[in-house]
């Protein structure tokens, strides 16, 4: 790999990172595929209601109209029809808190070091990456992002599920007093944001799209920092390629009970990575009846693209390995997913 | 596959590859949904696929040069991102990054994502090939003008090293 072809690398991946809210990608696609097919069918109707006006001959099958064609469908589940469950990442036995050891903020992406108070704030996602712990939390209805970092080098330029281009109007560099700053965000939203130390040498902020900032304020009296929780959940990667680890970890749980997603990077030295992603939903039925490989003496399968593999036997889940970039291929990736351990029921996140 | 379970998965990575494609976080997130809702109408048959997610990629990077045709404004994004590069207080390798995020963004639609999708997607040609809807020898050609133009912009020397 050339120079060129090294900055172009890392200028990509630079420029795509961030955060993605899964939940709300969902609920939108979802909505306005569902007006598409309203669309669709309110066009075929007035299209058939036209012919027979003029008195075409319009041959209709039975049921023919109501389908409106054959790619219109009414896909699986939808949202979910349940209340969202709490779920909360699981204790990480043995581990100091942010207080008490600042300094490992953001330095293992497996473990989040600050957690919240009981029965109050519900988890939507939660995840660790370039040394930043990240909560988003669902507030009365309004979500809310909590940042934790062990440097203010870390946060100023980086502002998860914030359009960037506000960050810079509202952060001051290293003013971590507990101030409030504000601005007018796309589509007339106003976007609230406050950084302050909730300890020494932890460094915090908190985001929020709302009318005023009561609820950043109610995070901060939530947020605990004598603990820790494992990042990945249900899911543990206890082997990885010579030369890698564990450097990003994000969990969506937002939709949980109906579904919940993992999504684990694995990378060393070299440009690529093995991204590992758990992912379980309920309206998974059955998996594929028989593996093409042996990963750590259990089932495997190994997509025909070539650039997958998939541990089998879990109940409504797939876990899969992708494989991208130089340096990594099938054989690290059936490392990872060799040593993965993944909890025996991923419906209920109290045994996780 | 449902709907849900594909979003839920590969959501986040459209989400990454349309930041990428649009040089917007804003557009990239509601190209996304726009894409993923034309998506759930046809589910049924692109599920059937051999590979949707080629689809649904092919479908996120014609959307993108849709918009791009239908506005005929990306002039303006380019100059504003040239702007913000002398703005912030840059230390050398941040500089130089986003010094090549700006000349990316100025490459041609197909170019970009012929970049996008071999360098960060790690996509084989055949592949890009598919979601373009072309060639691989004119993926190899749009890869070839890309490399070219970044070479001669950045100053970097024209070695046989790159990725042909």
């Amino acid at each position: 790999m050339t120079d060129l072809d090294q900055r172009i690398d890392q200028t990509l991946r630079e420029r795509a990172e961030g955060g993605v809210d899964t939940d709300r990608l969902l609920a939108v696609a979802v909505t306005r595929g569902r007006a598409r097919v309203r669309r669709r069918r309110t066009t075929a109707g007035t299209a058939l209601g036209v012919a027979a006006v003029l008195g075409l001959g319009v041959a209709i099958g039975p049921g023919r109209l109501l389908d409106s064609g054959p790619d219109v469908v009414i896909p699986g589940l939808g949202l979910p029809a349940d209340p969202p469950v709490s779920v909360v990442p699981p204790r990480a036995d043995g581990v100091p808190g942010a207080a008490a050891r600042p300094d490992l903020i953001g330095a293992d992406p497996q473990v989040l070091h600050f957690g919240f108070a009981p029965d109050g704030l519900r988890y939507l996602s939660w995840s660790v990456q370039n040394g930043v712990e990240m909560a988003r939390l669902d507030v009365d209805g309004r979500p809310v992002t909590l940042e934790l970092s062990g440097s203010t080098e870390a946060l100023p330029p980086r502002a998860q599920g914030l359009p960037a281009e506000l960050v810079p109007d509202l952060v001051t560099n290293g003013v971590f007093d507990g101030s409030v700053a504000r601005a007018k965000g796309p589509y007339g939203v106003t976007v609230w944001l406050r950084h302050w130390q909730p300890a020494p040498g932890v460094y915090a902020r908190a985001s929020a799209v709302a009318d005023d900032d009561r609820d950043l304020f109610d995070v901060a009296a939530a947020l605990r920092l004598d603990q820790a929780h494992r990042c990945g959940g249900p899911l543990r990667l206890t082997t990885v390629p010579a030369g890698a680890r564990v450097n990003r970890c994000e969990v969506t749980v937002a939709p949980f009970p109906a579904a919940f997603g993992v999504h684990l990077m694995v990378s060393g030295t070299t440009v690529g990575a093995v991204q590992v992603q758990l992912q379980y939903a309920r309206s998974i039925n059955g998996s594929r009846p028989e593996g093409n490989r042996t990963l750590g003496g259990r089932p495997g399968y190994a997509a025909p693209q070539g650039t997958e593999l998939e541990l089998l036997g879990f109940p409504q889940a797939h876990l899969t390995a992708n494989w991208m970039g130089q340096g990594y291929d099938e054989d690290d990736a059936a490392t990872v997913l060799g040593g993965a351990q993944v909890a025996a029921h991923l419906d209920r996140p109290a045994t996780w | 596959m449902t709907f849900e379970e594909y979003v839920s998965s590969r959501g986040p990575a459209l989400v990454r590859l349309a930041r990428l494609l649009t040089g917007d976080q804003h557009r990239a997130e509601d190209l996304t949904q726009d894409v993923l809702s034309q998506a759930y109408v046809q589910w049924r048959r692109i599920a059937r696929a051999d590979r949707p997610d080629v689809y649904v990629r092919r479908m996120l990077v014609n959307a993108n040069i849709s918009w791009w045709r239908r506005r005929s404004n990306r002039e303006l994004v380019v100059d504003t991102f040239a702007e913000r590069a002398h703005r912030g207080d840059l230390g050398g390798e941040a500089a130089d990054r986003d010094e090549m995020w700006r000349l990316i963004l100025g490459l041609p639609d197909r170019q970009r994502a012929v970049l996008v999708l071999r360098y960060y997607e790690d996509l084989d040609d055949s592949t890009i090939a598919q979601i373009l809807d072309c060639s691989p020898v004119t993926v190899r050609t749009h890869a070839m003008r890309a490399l070219a133009n970044l070479r001669e912009r950045c100053g970097a020397p024209a070695t046989n090293g790159s990725r042909p």
